[in-house]
């Protein structure tokens, strides 16, 4: 997400794109690498909130939300969420970067953020309400080439959302607009438009942002000495396989 | 000919079996390497259990297949052995090694809740809530069911396929199938899959492991085994293919995604183990007891490296998380 915030608020809130599943854990570490959040994890279906402390003076800089959790069917799905405190000010009572009680409905936050850069499309377009929305709801997210690329498949999760993006188009660099029309539970209509734009070399480093939606398929790294490792030790032990099957051909086992 | 008495005693093929587990398990490392389901280090400032638990939990669960294998595997050997003399000798022998299988496959269960608790801790700090975790219920489920089956196999050799069987559900009913477009389908795709394929693998186990002691044995046994296989092979095929119709929307993914790729190994691996029965009923079943020896041991050979390859491959797409 990436968000600036004026005060540090007194909980963080991540929601996912479905229900998750103990075991849970979130924690918000500043700039200066302390430890912000305290108190206990709380889980309700598909949201994860944990308060943070309200004492002191917050430090301004970056501070990252790390999660983990285990999705429903028993995968662990882990990653991290930024946001930035604006220098000169300390804790406040405003409100969370993601959901929170507010006079009037309205976004919160949104994945791709308005006014951002990003190096690739993310798989779900998210969009985070300051309160619970209901359908009926509309995301249209269109290309500079006007190639419409959020599928059909939008869902609402409590104060969330999620709009799948199509990455079989080819997606074009340049910007993008997201259009999104919902209701509020109380009946407001909520409506209004997002731009971002795509970049053919990534902005933000890869560690950067990783939504709940995208953590699952999120591209995995991993040394190549460790798969050179693997194949070796594999056609070592099916070469061991193979030879006593010949050492029983030779011998004659069977007769 | 081999008389019914003849019970083999020269050394066990050793380096067949340890060689082609371990070849699983490099192949279930790699799988998970590059499909996208090996375990991730731990964000910043989060708590971990370590790498050693982490790959511990995703590694596990084939030894716990295998085991699975074994017992139903030696299950249906006792169950469809005939009463008279051939199987006589190998009775005793197959009995100790079904509860065998049973007991250690309950045991890697247990691990695998051991395993979990400790991440659960490491995570959230304690163990409340662990008993909620639908994971943690299912292999707890296994673990008593699997110690059933050890001990019908112990006092009702008859009973201990069954009881096999149903220790094998709990498994497909968590997992990926929680979150299939259409639950109750994926389930029951995949519980008939498992079973399917247990009763297949774990037979040819059964029946390589029979080959080797006491031919005249196998001989009785394997008419009987390779009709049962062929209609394995074909309850195995459509549940796979409606298991993978839930989780992968279009060719492309076959392609273009971990999951896919893995989808498509396993079936190219099934495709080679059914290859292998079909030579195998022509160069083996029809010949019976007069089949060549070299023939027996080339085919039992590459099924059981094949084997142990294909069960890998469907423990790492079991724990690779699906593009949609």
């Amino acid at each position: 997400m990436n968000a600036k915030l004026e005060h540090l608020p007194e909980a963080v809130k991540l929601t996912f794109s479905e229900a998750v599943a103990q075991p849970v854990a979130l924690t918000v570490t500043g700039p200066d690498g302390s430890i912000r959040s305290t108190g206990k994890v709380s889980l309700r279906k598909a949201s994860l909130s944990r308060p943070l402390a309200t004492t002191g003076e917050a430090p301004a800089g970056r501070y990252t939300i790390s999660y983990q959790v285990t999705s429903t069917d028993g995968h662990p799905l882990s990653g991290t969420v930024r946001f930035t405190l604006a220098p000169g000010v300390g804790t406040g009572t405003n409100e969370p970067p993601i959901g929170g009680d507010a006079a009037n409905a309205n976004l919160a936050s949104s994945l791709p953020d308005n006014g951002s850069e990003v190096g690739r499309l993310p798989e779900v377009a998210v969009l985070n309400f300051n309160e619970v929305i209901a359908q009926p709801a509309e995301v249209r997210v269109t290309g500079p080439n006007g190639v419409e690329v959020c599928t059909d498949d939008i869902s609402i999760v409590d104060a969330t959302l999620l709009c799948p993006l199509d990455a079989t188009v080819g997606p074009a660099a340049g910007t993008y607009t997201m259009s999104y029309q919902a209701r509020s539970s109380k009946g407001q209509r909520l409506a209004g438009t997002v731009r971002f734009t795509l970049s053919p070399s990534p902005v933000i480093p890869a560690t950067d942002v990783v939504t709940p939606a995208a953590g699952r398929d999120a591209e995995q790294s991993h040394p190549p000495l460790a798969t050179v490792v693997l194949v070796i030790g594999l056609v070592a032990a099916l070469g061991v396989a193979l030879l006593d099957v010949k050492r029983l051909v030779r011998n004659g086992f069977l007769g | 000919m081999v008389s019914s008495a003849d019970t083999r005693t020269a050394r066990p093929p050793v380096g067949l079996l340890a060689g082609s587990a371990t070849a699983g398990l490099f192949a279930l490392a790699l799988a998970l390497l590059l499909g996208g389901g090996a375990p991730q280090p731990s964000p910043i400032g989060l708590d971990s259990a370590g790498p050693v638990v982490d790959w511990a939990l995703v590694m596990v669960p084939y030894p716990v297949t295998i085991t699975a294998l074994v017992t139903v595997g030696f299950g249906l050997l006792n169950g469809i052995s005939p009463r008279h003399a051939p199987t006589t000798p190998v009775r005793a022998p197959a009995r100790r090694i079904n509860v065998l299988g049973a007991l250690l496959w309950a045991a890697l269960c247990l691990l695998s809740v051991f395993l979990l608790a400790v991440r659960f801790r490491a995570m959230a700090g304690d163990l409340r809530g662990l008993l909620d975790s639908v994971q943690v219920r299912a292999l707890l489920a296994e673990a008593a069911l699997a110690c059933v089956a050890a001990v019908t196999a112990k006092w009702s050799p008859r009973l201990a396929l069954p009881s096999a069987l149903v220790a094998l559900v709990p498994g497909p009913l968590t997992g990926h199938t929680l979150t299939a477009d259409s639950p109750l389908v994926a389930q029951a795709a995949l519980v008939a899959h498992v079973v399917a394929a247990s009763l297949w693998v774990g037979g040819l186990l059964a029946l390589g492991w029979l080959a080797l002691r006491n031919r005249a044995a196998w001989a009785a046994v394997l008419p009987r085994y390779s009709t049962l296989a062929l209609a394995c092979v074909v309850v195995l095929a459509v549940s796979g293919m409606l298991a993978a119709l839930q989780e992968l929307h279009s060719f492309d993914q076959l392609l273009t995604n971990g999951y896919g790729a893995l989808v498509l190994l396993k079936s190219a691996g099934l495709a080679g183990l059914i290859a292998l029965g079909a030579l195998q009923r022509r160069r083996v079943v029809r010949p019976g007891v007069d089949a060549s020896g070299r023939d027996v041991l080339l085919l039992l050979g590459s099924e059981a490296i094949l084997m142990m390859l294909v069960v890998a491959l469907a423990t790492g797409l079991s724990q690779t998380p699906p593009p949609n």
